[in-house]
């Protein structure tokens, strides 16, 4: 019975592996500025323990306009010593997080539930769910904190059943430890949740004694942290700049009336609308530019299954300390994407979405003896999940690929191709099919398309006087001011309709035009 | 004995004096929309002269900016008005009455619902405190009037008395079309799990209003632009075109990407509408709308608050938990009313009205106070402490709600209305349309002015707007001015927008400014400049 049931988990966990791995240099279409700028920095720890901007060993990461915490990068500098520099190096860990996420689930799911079955189709979820598959396939460093997190609270959980294996409690410190270090809101939700936990199964932590030593460990890990979230400026920044204040509307309320009042409505409001089922189910991951047509983070078939899921666990016994649990971790996940500046962030919300995951199983696992209606529900699954390729395979790089800076990879390329025939390069990443957008981390796409050395790009890297003017070897990324530009010599400019007026200039001096993934002309390259 | 009696019927009395007083304070707030503003004028014509506003004789069918109206509402303000004279009180009274009365409905379907006094006295609370609850009993409007039928409704036929029953279909037909798609479901589903009345009263009972509906709907159907206003109004889901031209794009993109055109035609298709439909209509009944905010326009409700008070949440979660794990069948049923009276959501797309929402708030009371009733009492009077002081603060404290309703409620307007109509009792007078949303229910309604002068006798007015009221030319954005010739006089309200107009052909000189509560200049009175 066991053989088979790890068979089933074998065979999910294929399944996961193959839609983590499907054409993943392929899709996404281009490498997006948070992944060229980790790799990038990756590549630099790892030649020479320093960021590209020359700070030894960050705890944070600057990026452009954002920081970045520092677990992601520091193991795709490992991933970078064993594979190399290419594209999916990036692409690794997440994939690998994502594909580790499956068996911690069942894990996790097994101890809560104590049912094989749950367990196995909440890995199953996990191993389909679009935003599980949209995530890992993007690189994003949550992945790791929940898979972090899973472990950890499976420990904890595997130590109340192995009562005397003290070791688990040691585990689950380490875990937790690690996660808080893989995205800014970890380092708040995992301290918060694990409080939560630990006060809702208190009576099975059977001696304090034992878990004095594993609480020092996880403070060993988080008091660091806290200590360099307060003193250093930019993750405060950080925080600030993505709290909920920055909403514009909320800044207009501010200005009708009570300051305290307005953000505290506002907030509650924000924190509630994460539960709308239009973006969970519907179009929550905003794959397309077409409304209500999307994907959300779970799949439309899967909303049936959360509602069966909820009615199964509350009619599942007393409101026992499981449910608590599952009910704590849903409110408290909900947290960051409900108190920060974007209505939606799924990004955010993450962890929730995996524990609806697990709720569908038990939806799922409710109607299992219905023979007749599992067939029915296969069908719209397997029509569900096809919506769900075609969208992510096809619609998506056609409406969304201009998010992601295409084609910023194809202008890097060619500017490198021409780099021994010009004296310099003027590269503007202000660009957009319908509105002007800048194009950020413009000098990491131009440095690491080219294999430029890290210890180079640190020395040369700087700010110049123009208009958003960097400045490395002979590229200068900047606004193109035409009037005075057009006079320059043998220099290579690439820019797109809005700072070029491409019109008026002579179409022999124009050497290259880069398309949108949708053909639509993006950027212009005019030697002069 | 004293105090069984109170507790029966004191504590009532107590919630139904408290809900009064709410709903009488700060009388003439909120100021009237457009829309409420030519209701209650209609009411005043109605009940003047038997015409409404533009001098159709007792209409059963009325225009309105949006929609064509029911008469049921309007009606109502004229037999306010026919007692008590035009003016705030003959409007709001009615509508007062009718909320307070809601609460003491509700008090007794929960007395119904659950023995337990306890029970009924924490539904009537919970309704007596709702902010929109309490917004819309001081207003005239169909939202009110509706919630109440159905309330009504609901009570009657748990009480098997259906000739009463009857009566309030035909009322509620005659309220709002809202009620027509809802009406059919409620009354299956209410006679079948909630009334005890025999088979065959349940059959004469849902075949008068399946006749009822049918016929009303042929009838409506003869009113000519009735198949806009169905589409518009209650079916724009299926001409969203943004679902349209999405499933045509996604499917070209397939096809440009090789995928086979049956599976693009399997994947992207007409289905698309009833999948967005479905999830527009539960997503409009999430909790951000119930605890959250119900409507941030300040149309149906406080700006800032939801339809319940933030912190029953936690009744209503417990609520719907323990309904679910231990609730008698007809107890867990009463989940169903909030899908059932919420149901015309799903084509409602991509619109948000906070009114279906509103609807269930009776029922969501009882949710609300089954959870209460598995809580502590000292949790219970915490819950309902902070509930009446989050409610308080968001009623008396008003002056952001003002600033944010400066447009869609003008309290500034009605000074002006006043001078608009004197000035042209003495000269040609104009006014901008994009003063208000509508200005002409406005001049009508806070003024003296003669209301057969604005009567046009259109028969059927549909999304009409007033351009003329008496000798009051409405000036349109297509209007031009000239300067006034020597024998020309004429005085021009104008906003921002003619204002540019017609300073860029020549001076004129600004007489007098009119700011909104935003202190932001709205109208300038001008002469010298004709159109």
């Amino acid at each position: 019975m066991i053989k088979k049931i790890y068979l089933i988990l074998l065979v999910i966990m294929l399944l996961g592996i193959f839609w983590r791995f499907l054409k993943l240099a392929d899709f996404p279409v281009q490498l997006n500025h948070d992944e060229v700028t980790q790799l990038y920095d990756a590549i630099s720890v790892a030649q020479t323990s320093k960021d590209v901007y020359g700070n030894f060993l960050p705890f944070i990461f600057h990026s452009v306009g954002d920081f970045k915490p520092p677990f992601y990068t520091y193991i795709t500098g490992v991933f970078y010593m064993v594979f190399g520099g290419g594209e999916l190096t990036i692409r690794l860990p997440g994939v690998l997080f994502g594909i580790l996420l499956i068996p911690a689930v069942f894990l996790f799911t097994l101890r809560l539930f104590k049912n094989n079955k749950i367990a196995l189709m909440a890995a199953f979820f996990t191993a389909v769910a679009p935003f599980e598959i949209f995530f890992s396939r993007k690189s994003f460093e949550n992945g790791a904190g929940i898979f972090l997190m899973i472990l950890g609270f499976s420990s904890l959980l595997y130590y109340f059943e192995k009562k005397v294996k003290v070791r688990y409690l040691y585990i689950a410190s380490l875990f937790f430890g690690l996660a808080i270090y893989t995205y800014f809101s970890h380092a708040i939700i995992i301290p918060i949740l694990l409080s939560v936990f630990i006060f809702i199964f208190r009576q099975d932590f059977h001696s304090r004694k034992n878990i004095i030593l594993p609480v020092l460990i996880f403070l060993l890990f988080f008091i660091p942290l806290l200590i360099l979230t307060f003193t250093n400026e930019d993750s405060r920044n950080r925080t600030q700049a993505v709290f909920v204040t920055q909403d514009l509307n909320l800044v207009k309320e501010i200005n009708l009336g009570n300051r305290i009042k307005a953000t505290l409505d506002f907030s509650w409001n924000r924190y509630l609308d994460q539960f709308n089922p239009m973006y969970i189910f519907g179009n929550g991951l905003d794959f397309t530019n077409q409304g209500p047509l999307g994907v959300g983070p779970l799949l439309l078939i899967q909303l049936p299954l959360v509602i069966l899921g909820i009615i199964y666990l509350v009619r599942l016994g007393d409101f026992n300390r499981e449910k608590k649990f599952i009910l704590a971790w849903i409110l408290i996940g909900m947290l960051p994407s409900g108190l920060t500046f974007e209505p939606h962030s799924p990004h955010r919300s993450i962890m929730v979405f995996t524990m609806l995951n697990v709720i569908s199983a038990l939806g799922l696992y409710l109607l299992f003896k219905h023979r007749k209606l599992i067939v029915v529900l296969f069908i719209l699954f397997i029509i569900n999940y096809l919506y769900f390729l075609h969208m992510y395979f096809v619609n998506f790089p056609f409406e969304k690929s201009e998010n992601i800076h295409y084609p910023f990879k194809q202008v890097a390329l060619f500017a490198w191709s021409q780099h021994g025939s010009v004296d310099q390069i003027i590269f503007d990443p202000l660009f957009g099919e319908t509105a002007p957008v800048i194009g950020t981390a413009a000098h990491y796409y131009m440095a690491y398309y080219g294999n430029f050395p890290p210890s180079k790009f640190q020395k040369e890297y700087r700010t110049g006087e123009k208009e958003r003017e960097v400045l490395f070897d002979k590229f200068s990324i900047r606004k193109v001011e035409w009037r005075d530009d057009q006079y320059l010599k043998n220099v290579l400019i690439i820019g797109s309709r809005w700072s070029l007026p491409i019109e008026s200039i002579n179409k022999s001096k124009v050497v290259k035009t880069f398309n949108y993934y949708n053909g639509q002309p993006a950027f212009y390259a005019v030697k002069l | 004995m004293i105090s069984k009696l109170f507790l029966k019927n004191g504590w009532i009395g107590l919630i139904l004096i408290a809900a009064f007083l709410i709903r009488i304070y700060n009388f003439s707030f909120p100021a009237f929309t457009f829309e409420e503003a030519r209701i209650a004028y209609r009411g005043y014509t109605i009940a003047t002269d038997a015409n409404d506003e533009l001098g159709r004789p007792l209409p059963l069918v009325f225009n309105s900016l949006s929609d064509y109206q029911l008469p049921l509402v309007s009606y109502i303000s004229a037999g306010g008005q026919l007692v008590f004279g035009k003016g705030d009180f003959g409007v709001r009274v009615p509508f007062i009455l009718l909320g307070t009365l809601l609460v003491y409905l509700v008090y007794l379907v929960a007395r119904n619902f659950n023995p337990h006094s306890f029970f009924s006295v924490l539904s009537a609370i919970v309704v007596a405190f709702s902010p929109p609850l309490i917004f819309l009993s001081k207003t005239p409007n169909e939202v009110i009037v509706l919630t109440f039928f159905f309330t009504l409704l609901f009570y009657l036929l748990v009480k098997k008395n259906i000739w009463f029953a009857a009566l309030v279909i035909v009322a509620a037909v005659l309220t709002s079309k809202l009620a027509w798609f809802i009406l059919l479901p409620f009354v299956v589903f209410t006679s079948f799990f909630y009334s005890k009345i025999s088979n065959k009263q349940k059959l004469i009972l849902i075949s008068f209003c399946a006749i009822l509906l049918v016929l009303t709907v042929l009838l409506f159907l003869k009113v000519p632009q009735s198949e806009r206003s169905f589409k518009e109004n209650n079916f724009p889901l299926f001409d969203a075109i943004t679902i349209k031209n999405g499933i045509d794009k996604l499917r070209g993109q397939g096809l440009q990407s090789g995928w086979p055109p049956p599976v693009d035609r399997l994947l992207f298709n007409k289905t698309h509408f009833l999948s967005t439909g479905f999830l527009h209509w539960l997503s409009n009944i999430s909790p951000s709308y119930y605890f959250g905010r119900v409507d941030n326009s300040g149309t149906v409700s406080y700006s800032f608050i939801g339809a319940l008070s933030k912190v029953l949440i936690l009744p209503f979660v417990l609520g719907v938990f323990f309904l679910i794990k231990k609730g008698m069948r007809r107890e867990r049923l009463i989940l169903f009313f909030i899908l059932l009276l919420t149901f015309p959501y799903f084509f409602l797309y991509p619109n948000f009205k906070g009114d279906l929402v509103i609807l269930t708030l009776p029922f969501m009371a009882l949710i609300i106070s089954y959870g209460f009733m598995q809580m502590r009492k000292k949790w219970v009077i915490v819950v309902l402490s902070l509930m009446v002081a989050e409610v308080g603060i968001n009623i008396f404290s008003l002056a952001s709600e003002y600033k944010n309703t400066a447009d869609l409620r003008p309290f500034w307007i009605k000074e002006l209305s006043f001078e608009i109509v004197e000035s042209s009792k003495t000269i040609k007078t104009a006014v901008s349309d994009d003063i208000a949303f509508d200005i002409a229910p406005y001049l009508g309604w806070y003024t003296e002015a003669d209301p057969q002068s604005g009567y046009l006798k259109i028969d059927w007015a549909y999304k009409f707007r007033q351009y003329q009221f008496g000798s009051i030319k409405v000036i349109g954005s297509d209007e031009s001015f000239k300067s006034c010739g020597s024998d020309e006089r004429m005085r021009v309200f104008a906003s921002k927008r003619d204002l540019e107009k017609i300073e860029k052909e020549f001076e004129v000189r600004i007489e007098k400014r009119y700011r909104d509560i935003n202190k932001e200049n709205k109208v300038y009175l001008t002469e010298g400049a004709c159109i």
